[in-house]
């Protein structure tokens, strides 16, 4: 596996909206993996490997959570909002990149009185947004001349290795955009036409992966996302059906989509014969970029096959090695058999079928 | 009145049927083979879409009205089974977790397995009789009894099979008491109307939608690939004329006929299609009530949004304790529905809908 | 600025679905100024006023938030069930008009709100709900339900009135936004963009008509012109405040509902900064959404960003916004559609 492509990928900084650096970092792998390339209107990162049929849409979203400077007051300290679903009450005594253009670094804190409020016995109140900010060391005027209201902040967190696997900051989703680059680098002949996104705005609610997905009107479509993972002390451990070391997880219902079952079964045979360590997955929370694909246009049949993730959504999430190479060999061997069957319902009962429209 | 009473001159064998049926979001097969066999010879074309939905196609000249009701109900799926053989479920549609405690369920896998359904420390603990309920419940707090030894649950049960309540649907003097009414009592009536229909221009779209407990995703694509000129969904809503609420509180009553929707939480109906539809049904002598909700949506919710927008509205059956598993509707409500919605499909060539002006 | 039409448009009744008077005085002052006026399906009143391109769709809804008639008791009070977002503790003791076969007045009040024993002295228990509030119309039972249908829709009696700086109306939401609108292509002079504007419908209840109408359309660029919340008042700190009063028209560069498209953005500011239209930047996450929301994600998505007139005590009927904030809007939109075809947008471009 390509380790330093993925440490680019974990470290650069994107979020909703802003997702340019990962971008150029994707674009610039896939471009020899693919015939056409292009950015639609909302920045999406489409790319197109020819084939005969069916026309199969892979999307791994580009950005993470993070957060946007709000105000500057008059000691330069930084206010913020939160940008997607962050853990509002554990963001203190982090450290920030702040910035769009001349990154600088920051501490997040808490305010003072705020603190002290929650050190009382008693106290549950938790933290809001507002009670954060950044302080750059600087004062206000020298602040301003690094910082606009709008500018990017993202959690200073590197990606290393870490036990059997590797930690970093938004694993949630560049390993799933990591996988789909490998995936296609390791893959064989295909009879089906590829299209590959780097969704954007998956945070916000999918955004991007529906507009992508009306754009390019797939046959079927696979959503690879990481999935929250059990088996830490003091969850309950039926809360997630998946574990890190077990294999790629297919995601068959999660809370945005109830995956196409013959999609799900070829998948599952798909592992079965090519010997891939996998599980059955429900996501209990959360949802992929499969909500918005699989409800565009007539309907697409969808899956998800996820990675699973311990600590998402804070700048510590953890991975095992050996899950996200089964995620990488089981999405290539999927490409490269996805034109031996189809997937969906669609049966005649009599006679006549529902016309769909693509554009 | 007297043509509201005749309700009960129904046959509802079929609505036990589908009602009886195991049908939870994304695994409404058996339903859909029950509404198919009873759509198949009241239409010209019958399929299925890629995601589900159940269309039949009665060819007229226009326009095209989309009738949806949908297959599915709220339920659950397996998501876990412990060391000891029991089950742990994920909530699949809104629950209403008080109703789920003590209550037999159907585990419908590789076999029809059936079990009971309750919370955790739920029976006789010590504290049970005086102690009052300590916090909102979770959907992680429930399991499921099989009575069986873990290796045979393992052989039998797989995680993602969907668990339904086992209630058979009863008579109950002017009612009938089922679970999943919330929507197959819609899908009876839209079969029911088509069964009746006589002469009509329109060209009609019968659509069992799929998916719609868990956010109107079947009905969505399904008129995005039809495509209409006009959208009836048929649904229930809330009838809470029980004690605990004030007549302003009700939002529907039992026994008042049909309700026409002119808004829920996810619909503004169009005002030409309601105004129609409230005169066919004056015209028609059709017991009919009115409906405004603040909460609740319907598939028409996602209907009449989609494309260039689409004039739609809800036609609703008024039942008590939706979304539990003894809900209970008025057989006469059930009957005027049914009237209602071929009332205007006999009509429907006669009016405009929308409100497409051109100035200049 | 002439704000006749302003206050007029506010005084309007034009809750969610029932906007047909907003839509006729919309139209009336639109028609001069388009080369095709229509209204769709849903309702939304479309002007199309003709170019090369790109296709601009221009959208402020019509619509205000209010109530819909749900109940008459057999006294004859009336029930109601909010339409849009409501902010309960503001709507206590106000006029209010049932639009229906006839206007009647009314009074909404709360259960056993006014004089109660305890009234002065108690604290308020726990969080209001709807189903708490009633409206008085003074009238036997027997001519309120001759007069008055389920579903009639109900507004606040408010007029608008100048307050110094200020206008001080119900429906500054969205009212302001059709105004500015309307008085940008009164200001227009040459341009080459075909220009959709767009009066949407039902915007409050979830941007349902700017979504059917830019499915329609299928514009290249969207802009969405509305009211953002200014809390520049008493109780909140600077960092607090969203927007100001007097910092001139909002560039919303994020809300709860959009990410405006970055390159829009630029073009927007690099225009404001170089005519000295006073503008200020818009940027929160965890509130709002507008018309764009909707239009960015339609087909295969839109460049969009939503220009916003700062407004205090939103979404109650005594908003107030600053005139000068009101013409920096009108102005940068006009400036932006007589320079649209030379504007960046949108972040589509070939790579391979």
């Amino acid at each position: 596996m390509d380790i330093e492509l993925l440490k680019r990928l974990c470290d650069a900084r994107g979020i909703p909206g802003s997702e340019g650096e990962i971008r150029e970092l994707a674009a610039a792998a896939l471009e020899p993996l693919v015939d056409e390339l292009r950015v639609d209107p909302l920045g999406n990162l489409i790319g197109i490997r020819r084939g005969s049929g069916p026309r199969v849409m892979v999307a791994a979203h580009m950005d993470e959570i993070g957060f946007r400077v709000s105000h500057i007051d008059d000691n330069g300290f930084l206010r913020l909002m939160s940008v997607g679903g962050n853990r509002v009450d554990a963001l203190a005594s982090q450290r920030v990149v702040v910035s769009d253009r001349d990154a600088i670094r920051g501490v997040l804190f808490l305010e003072a009185s705020v603190v002290r409020k929650r050190n009382e016995p008693g106290e549950k109140q938790a933290p809001r947004m507002e009670d954060y900010y950044v302080d750059v060391g600087l004062n206000r005027e020298e602040a301003m001349r690094f910082v606009r209201v709008g500018d990017m902040v993202t959690m200073d967190r590197d990606m290393i290795e870490l036990g059997e696997g590797f930690s970093g900051k938004s694993m949630d989703d560049r390993v799933g955009v990591f996988v789909v680059i490998e995936a296609l680098r390791s893959l064989a002949s295909h009879g089906a036409e590829i299209c590959v996104v780097g969704t954007v705005q998956e945070e916000l609610g999918c955004r991007g992966a529906k507009v992508a997905a009306y754009g390019l009107c797939p046959d079927v479509a696979v959503a690879v996302d990481v999935c929250s993972a059990e088996g830490v002390p003091g969850a309950k451990d039926y809360k997630d059906s998946c574990a890190l070391g077990k294999g790629v997880a297919l995601t068959i219902v999660d809370q945005g989509t109830i995956s196409d079952r013959r999609l799900v079964a070829f998948v599952t045979q798909v592992a079965e014969e090519s010997l891939i360590p996998y599980q059955i997955h429900m996501g209990a929370r959360g949802g992929t970029d499969a909500r918005d694909i699989h409800q565009a246009l007539a309907g697409v049949p969808t899956m998800s096959l996820s990675i699973p993730t311990r600590y998402v959504h804070s700048c510590s999430e953890l991975v095992y090695r050996a899950d996200v190479e089964a995620t990488i060999a089981l999405l290539a061997r999927f490409l490269e058999k996805a034109h031996e069957t189809t997937f969906g319902f669609g049966e005649r009962l009599n006679s006549g079928t529902a016309a769909s429209d693509c554009q | 009145m007297t043509r509201h009473l005749a309700g009960h001159g129904m046959e509802i064998g079929l609505l036990k049927r589908l009602c009886d049926a195991p049908g939870v979001s994304g695994a409404e097969d058996e339903v859909r083979v029950i509404a198919a066999e009873a759509l198949g010879p009241l239409v010209d074309e019958l399929s299925v879409d890629p995601m589900g939905n159940l269309i039949g196609i009665r060819h007229g000249t226009g326009p095209k009205v989309m009738v949806a009701a949908h297959l599915d109900e709220i339920g659950f799926r397996v998501s876990h089974v412990d060391d000891k053989g029991f089950l742990r479920l994920m909530g699949v549609g809104g629950q209403w977790l008080e109703t789920i405690e003590n209550q037999r369920v159907v585990v419908n896998g590789r076999r029809r397995l059936p079990g009971v359904l309750f919370r955790e420390g739920g029976w006789l603990r010590a504290d049970a009789l005086s102690s009052s309920d300590t916090g909102p419940r979770k959907m992680d707090d429930y399991y499921v009894d099989l009575g069986l030894p873990r290796e045979k649950v393992v052989e039998w049960v797989e995680i993602g099979d969907p668990v339904t309540m086992d209630r058979h649907a009863v008579d109950m003097g002017d009612m009938v008491c089922a679970k999943a009414l919330d929507d197959r009592a819609g899908v009876f009536a839209m079969i029911e109307a088509l069964r009746k229909l006589g002469k009509h221009e329109a060209e009609i779209y019968a659509v069992g939608s799929v998916q719609e407990e868990v956010g109107c995703r079947g009905a969505k694509v399904a008129a995005y690939g039809l495509s209409p000129d006009v959208a009836i969904a048929i649904d229930v809503c809330p009838a809470r004329d029980t004690p605990g609420f004030q007549e302003h509180e009700y939002i529907a009553a039992l026994g008042k006929g049909v309700a026409l929707t002119i808004s829920d939480a996810g619909t503004i109906a169009d005002q030409g299609l309601l105004g129609s539809l409230c005169q066919i049904a004056q015209d028609g002598g059709i017991v009919h009530q009115l409906l405004l909700a603040g909460a609740g949506s319907t598939d028409a919710r996602e209907i009449h949004q989609v494309r260039a927008g689409i004039p739609s509205i809800t036609l609703a059956i008024p039942a008590r304790y939706t979304h539990s598993c003894t809900g209970l509707m008025h057989k006469g409500d059930l009957y005027t529905c049914a009237e209602l919605v071929g009332g205007f499909l006999e009509d429907a060539h006669r009016f405009r809908f929308g409100r497409s002006l051109r100035w200049k």
